[in-house]
């Protein structure tokens, strides 16, 4: 049995718990990450849909990426946070936006995605696997 | 590349433009700067607020800072974009979310702060001014 981890918005009126291990973490510098987060990059964590237990009144907007594929993003109303994004081209999954974690210091993504879009200026960790585009 | 600069939010709802360079800019690992990007930190682009103009419905989310103060976060009500924060120490600075800028090659933040609460795994760049 694995531990609950929490989280939530910043307004506080969102707020999840997250069972189950996430099944994978990565960084990504595409443009749409970058207006997501408002900064350099965004981060997805993959999880089971089922691992995810929201509480309090959630909005979502999709989009079509050029690719053709949707994505529903899932945020808080009062604050704007987004909590997670839905993919609507996997099943089963969604993808937690993981700095909204209480506890973040645990997180360890596997991969840099997007770099051909990259600021430019934040240094890919020694190790940590680091593509152009796509994973 | 000189201003003006545009930026908008992700559905398209919201765009700007900054008309005059921007003061500074910073990257902050605060928790509120983690939960609003839902990412390793928040980045703040410094400019006078009215170098900003805004089009379209914006919506707003006051909180008190740890230092007593209030701190407004200025989102697009459709996609939730985090576009704008409007500090209540200097009425006229806005701190601008500068990935939501349509070109963002040229960003070099040079101070990071709050590091103490950093995600260990992210790197801190050799040039850039550290504040914990």
């Amino acid at each position: 049995m694995s531990e609950t981890r929490t989280g939530g918005c910043q307004c506080g009126q969102v707020r999840y718990e997250l069972t189950g291990e996430p099944l994978r973490l990565i960084a990504c510098h595409c443009s749409e990450c970058q207006r997501q987060s408002g900064s350099a990059f965004g981060m997805s964590m993959i999880v089971k849909k089922e691992d995810l237990k929201i509480t309090g009144a959630t909005k979502s907007y999709t989009r079509t990426a050029d690719s053709g594929n949707q994505n529903t993003g899932v945020f808080c109303p009062e604050c704007g946070v987004r909590i997670h994004n839905t993919p609507h081209y996997i099943d089963g999954v969604v993808t937690l936006k993981p700095g909204t974690l209480d506890d973040t210091s645990w997180l360890r993504p596997t991969a840099m995605v997007w770099l051909k879009s990259a600021q430019g200026w934040v240094p890919v960790p020694d190790g940590m696997k680091a593509l152009d585009g796509q994973p | 590349m000189p201003a003006p600069y545009s930026g908008g939010c992700q559905c398209g709802q919201v765009r700007y433009e900054i008309t005059a360079e921007p003061l500074k800019l910073t990257a902050c690992h605060c928790r509120e700067c983690q939960k609003q990007s839902g990412s390793a930190f928040g980045m703040g682009l410094w400019i006078a607020s009215g170098d900003l103009r805004v089009r379209g419905r914006l919506k707003s989310y006051t909180r008190t800072a740890d230092s007593g103060k209030p701190m407004t976060g200025v989102f697009c009500p459709e996609c939730g974009v985090r576009l704008y924060h409007i500090p209540s120490y200097d009425q006229d600075i806005y701190l601008l979310k500068p990935g939501t800028l349509d070109d963002t090659k040229g960003l070099r933040p040079t101070r990071m702060v709050w590091t103490r609460r950093k995600q260990p795994w992210v790197v801190i760049p050799d040039d850039i001014e550290i504040l914990d």
